[in-house]
């Protein structure tokens, strides 16, 4: 029998990836209030980031996340694309 | 003909083999019920004991298979869809959701992978 892929990724001694992140002293944050810049996509969403705005680096540009309940336990970089979906872009000079 | 949950078998099947036409069960479940009711693993189903089936049956309602399984994996599949995260969308879009390379060699996910995939 085959383990999940969930305890395949990584090692349970190094236990989940926390990041120090700067989050804003009250929860939930008031509104009009920045979103977090980060570059960290790699750092674990922890159940205190719930209702809080983040902008996510994709390698370009920050996106927007908000992060719901659902999304603990996962990555930041897995609710931001890194790759632009391919379009055919006609060429004038043939 | 035997029942068991509801299906058909008929007797000179072999039990292991009518038990893995279930969805969710494969070679390692249905080995298992065998072992875990004492039957010897290239028993027909017509050689099963009146009490033998009903517990096999009993034994099987309570498990997760068949529809119950197919509804808990799409939802499961809609959820990280729902969430918007890059699995959910490698599913939508018809491509390999665990970084297997693309540029040959996709036919099973571009034929399995949907909306609502097949199972």
């Amino acid at each position: 029998m085959f383990p999940t892929r969930a305890l395949l990724g990584r090692s349970v001694w190094k236990g989940p990836n926390i990041v120090p992140i700067p989050l804003p002293r009250t929860l939930p944050p008031p509104p009009n209030t920045p979103p977090i810049r980060t570059q960290k996509r790699s750092a674990t969403i922890l159940p205190n980031f719930v209702g809080i705005r983040f902008a996510v680096h994709n390698g370009k540009t920050y996106q927007e996340v908000y992060i719901t309940e659902e999304m603990v336990g996962r990555k930041l970089g897995e609710y931001v694309a890194t790759r632009k979906r391919f379009t055919y872009k006609q060429s004038k000079n043939k | 003909m035997v029942f068991i949950l509801g299906v058909n078998f008929p007797e000179r099947n072999l039990l292991k083999k009518s038990l893995q036409s279930f969805f969710g069960i494969g070679n390692d479940t249905s080995s298992r019920l065998l072992a875990r009711f004492n039957i010897h693993p290239t028993c027909r189903v017509g050689e099963l004991a009146n009490k033998q089936v009903l517990d096999l049956t009993a034994v099987l309602s309570e498990m997760k298979i068949e529809n119950d399984l197919r509804r808990e994996v799409l939802n499961d599949i809609k959820r990280l869809k729902e969430t918007g995260t890059y699995r959910g969308r490698r599913h939508a879009l018809g491509l390999p959701v665990r970084g297997q390379r693309t540029r040959t060699q996709i036919k099973t996910p571009v034929k399995l992978n949907r909306m609502e995939r097949r199972l």
